[in-house]
């Protein structure tokens, strides 16, 4: 299919409407009078219909289109937003994500909608709108005029122009359909004014029209000599041109302006939404951006080498241009990650709505306040994050906030809520999740984790509030009484916190009985760039994520104790295994000098103390995937290309212990 | 047309189908990467990109041999992935008619040598073992 290339882009922007669509709706519920809010859904719901025409996608426009009728009785006051309209336009949405979805897998838009569409008919009994918008043929036809465009071409009629509606049909068989309408266009412009065109010249540039269309058109010439002049162009098929008269009959008029308050305005905010996007933003697909930061590091790496040269050779115009050169890699590497960077946005925007359903489903009354959407963060950390918060916020919505009334008589507001707020902190982003609701009962994961024979009960009653809340992120561990839909089925927290322990963050739980809970995840901001602690082992060289290291030590070789044929080592009163990494990462044994370096390795509440030869600094370094052949080897996270070339391995502390 | 690289090991000629070769490079500094295979010689750094390398002598069981002037790296792209591959030398491309290649039907392909080998091209009277880059790769599909 022709479509094929499009298909992405449309994918992409379809996707951004929803939302959209999905963060509208939640405004226009607290605000149901609130013009703007609805001019504004209106607005991607006709994208969206348009777009999904186009793209041949029926069921698609079959139902953006009754959403398009709804909204338009919505905004002429003729329906009052009700909660119904509200739960079936939220119902509207949920399908065309799903469309959207068996799109991107099959390439189809196969969603039932029957249902959705009698409910959507039933509310909207007004049909004389259909008829407005009922076929396209008919919108080519009947071009409107809006009072602007009208004074035009009076005032020109002042001056002896004369106005003509054209309707230009181009061969069936034409190839380049939009090339040919700009010849069209050309040539009436070297002899008249055009007004406007249906569609619009936009549409018509993108090929988005049949085999013809319809422009208005001031000019002295007559009518003969305008057709005569079309019809000498290739490929024109007929030319119907119609003298217009401004003066027009009065049902005329006001027929007119009808359809035009409703399909010019549209039209124009069709044009206002693309103008806005391309002047704010251009797509670009992830992997050029990668190509991009390849380029980057090389180049950082060729200047260091030209650094390295230029010691030699001292010279002050050589010195002073390699600066130079310094100063714009530096700058340039900076602009590149920030390229890479994308908003918290992109993840929080899904939440309103999540707990709009979940508090109505679960009859509890939450406000979700977000805060920091604007936090930058790479892209790749972007694209990870949002199930894991999925997680924590189901988890505050059905076990931390308590039902309404259970909360008045505890003495707090009816409503509850639940904070989301995220914030940059050195080279880490921070993410809290909190709620004012029951808190986690101490007591209560205690007694579970005896049940579950984690623990003797003795055991228990000697572990410190923070291990204790600690095993909530133990597989299989629900402390909910009841097993509901939402969350309690224990295969939750563990599963979030493998994950942010897989992107290099943390994740942590503060929590006061009747008080409320928090989660608090850090993560870095990119995946992409990391600092990085560059040791020797043996005579080759490796890189430690310094997120991952606790501390460097001393330890001499007789503090090494045997425990169970398990080496460990006392440190800071805690006995921690040693890993002996030349072994682990099977380089050469350096003689021993009976002194060891140890990197001290954090794991969560884990340590280890690894023995390493040499330290060689501290360094920011460009991740690079060790490829697909190689995706096996645990103990190595991926390489990075240190200044002068050479490949170094990033030891992953994560699968060392 | 199908055009093949001509690998040398040894004194048998291997050839790789063009298609998949991505360049031919001289030798350069490899980084061993451990709890690996044997025949996986570590990562080298090809203009920014880090592409694993494996010794083609070690796949087929061969003894390693050190490298020299005409040691090369071909770096195949295939399956989704790139791999550098070390051979004695590499710098000749041929054409094998189709109707001169013949598949190869091992009863039992036991040993390295013919494991990674299914059709054998002819050209005059040599003989050239074409390699099954899939199972050369370990490619499990």
């Amino acid at each position: 299919m022709e479509n094929n290339q499009y298909i992405d882009i449309f994918i992409e922007e379809s996707q951004e409407h929803i939302e959209n669509l999905n963060s509208n709706l939640l405004l226009l519920e607290n605000d149901p009078s609130n013009k703007q809010i609805i001019d504004e859904i209106f607005r991607s719901a006709h994208t969206l219909k348009g777009m999904a025409a186009t793209m041949g996608f029926e069921n698609m426009n079959k139902l953006t289109h009754k959403m398009e009728d709804i909204l338009q009785d919505v905004k002429n006051g003729k329906l009052q937003i009700s909660h119904t309209i509200m739960d079936v336009l939220f119902r509207c949405i949920d399908t065309l994500s799903e469309m959207l979805d068996s799109i991107s897998q099959k390439g189809e838009d196969d969603v039932p909608i029957d249902e959705l569409m009698f409910i959507l008919s039933g509310i909207n009994s007004d049909a004389s709108l259909e008829e407005v918008a009922a076929t396209k043929e008919e919108v080519v036809d009947n071009i409107p005029l809006n009072v602007y465009e009208q004074d035009i071409i009076k005032e020109a009629m002042k001056d002896n122009y004369k106005a003509y509606k054209i309707t230009v049909y181009i061969d069936k068989g034409c190839v380049m359909k939009s090339a040919r309408a700009f010849i069209i266009f050309n040539s009436l412009d070297e002899i008249g004014d055009i007004i406007n065109s249906s569609p619009s010249v936009e549409d018509i540039e993108d090929e988005k029209f049949d085999d013809r269309f319809t422009v208005h058109l001031i000019t002295k010439e007559d009518k003969g000599n305008i057709e005569k002049r079309l019809l000498s162009i290739a490929e024109v098929s007929r030319i119907d041109v119609e003298a217009i008269n401004v003066d027009l009959s009065k049902e005329e008029e006001k027929f007119i302006k009808e359809v035009s308050s409703s399909q010019s305005q549209s039209f124009d905010a069709l044009k206002k939404s693309q103008n806005n996007k391309t002047s704010k933003s251009v797509r670009v697909d992830i992997d050029r951006l990668d190509n991009l930061m390849n380029l980057v590091s090389e180049l950082i790496i060729i200047k260091t080498r030209l650094e390295g040269l230029e010691a030699h050779n001292r010279n002050s115009e050589t010195v002073s241009t390699i600066e130079y050169l310094e100063r714009i890699t530096t700058n340039l590497h900076d602009a590149v990650m920030k390229v890479r960077m994308v908003p918290m946005e992109r993840v929080f925007n899904r939440f309103p709505r999540m707990v709009r359903d979940l508090s109505h489903e679960l009859g509890k009354k939450i406000v979700l306040n977000m805060y920091g959407q604007d936090t930058e963060v790479d892209r790749t950390v972007i694209d990870e994050i949002g199930d894991p918060l999925v997680h924590i916020i189901r988890n505050s919505i059905d076990h931390g906030i308590e039902m309404p009334e259970e909360r008045l008589k505890k003495g707090k507001p009816q409503q509850g809520t639940i904070n989301l707020k995220a914030y940059h902190e050195g080279n880490n982003v921070i993410i809290e999740v909190s709620d004012d609701g029951r808190g986690i009962d101490i007591e209560k994961v205690k007694a579970k984790a005896v049940e579950k024979g984690l623990f003797t009960s003795e055991q228990v009653n000697d572990l410190s509030k923070e291990k204790a809340l600690d095993l909530l992120f133990k597989p299989g561990f629900s402390t909910a009484d009841k097993i509901t839909d939402i969350s309690g089925r224990g295969v939750g927290l563990d599963v979030v916190k493998n994950k942010i322990e897989s992107l290099n963050g943390s994740i942590e739980v503060l929590t006061e009985v009747d008080k409320g809970t928090k989660f608090v995840i850090k993560l870095p901001l990119t995946l992409a760039i990391i600092q990085a602690l560059l040791v020797k082992i043996g005579d080759e060289k490796f890189a430690i994520p310094l997120n991952s290291i606790s501390e460097i030590v001393h330890k001499k070789e007789e503090e090494i104790h045997n425990v169970q044929g398990r080496e460990v080592v006392l440190f800071r009163g805690r006995v921690i295994p040693i890993i002996r990494l030349n072994e682990v990462l099977e380089t050469k044994k350096l003689s021993n000098v009976g002194n060891l370096v140890c990197v001290i390795i954090k794991k969560g509440e884990n340590l280890a103390c690894c023995t390493v030869d040499e330290l060689i600094g501290q360094q920011e370094i460009v991740i690079k995937p060790l490829g697909k052949y190689l995706s096996n080897v645990k103990v190595i996270a991926g390489a990075t290309i240190l200044g002068d070339g050479q490949v170094a391995l990033i030891i992953d502390a994560n699968n060392l212990f | 047309m199908s055009l093949y690289v001509i690998a040398r090991i040894q004194d048998e000629e291997y050839a790789l189908d063009i298609e998949k070769v991505q360049t031919i490079e001289k030798m350069m500094p490899i980084t061993r990467v451990p709890q690996t295979e044997s025949h996986v010689k570590g990562v080298i750094n090809l203009r920014g990109e880090i592409i694993p390398i494996i010794s083609l002598r070690k796949k087929l069981g061969l003894e390693e041999k050190e490298y020299d002037e005409d040691t090369r790296i071909v770096v195949l792209k295939a399956y989704d992935m790139l791999v550098g591959v070390i051979v004695d030398n590499a710098n000749e491309v041929v054409d094998i008619p189709e109707e001169n290649i013949d598949k190869l039907t091992f009863s039992d392909a036991s040993d390295d040598f013919s494991k990674y080998v299914s059709k054998v091209g002819k050209i005059k009277d040599k003989v050239l073992l074409i390699l099954d880059l899939k199972k050369l790769l370990d490619v499990r599909m």
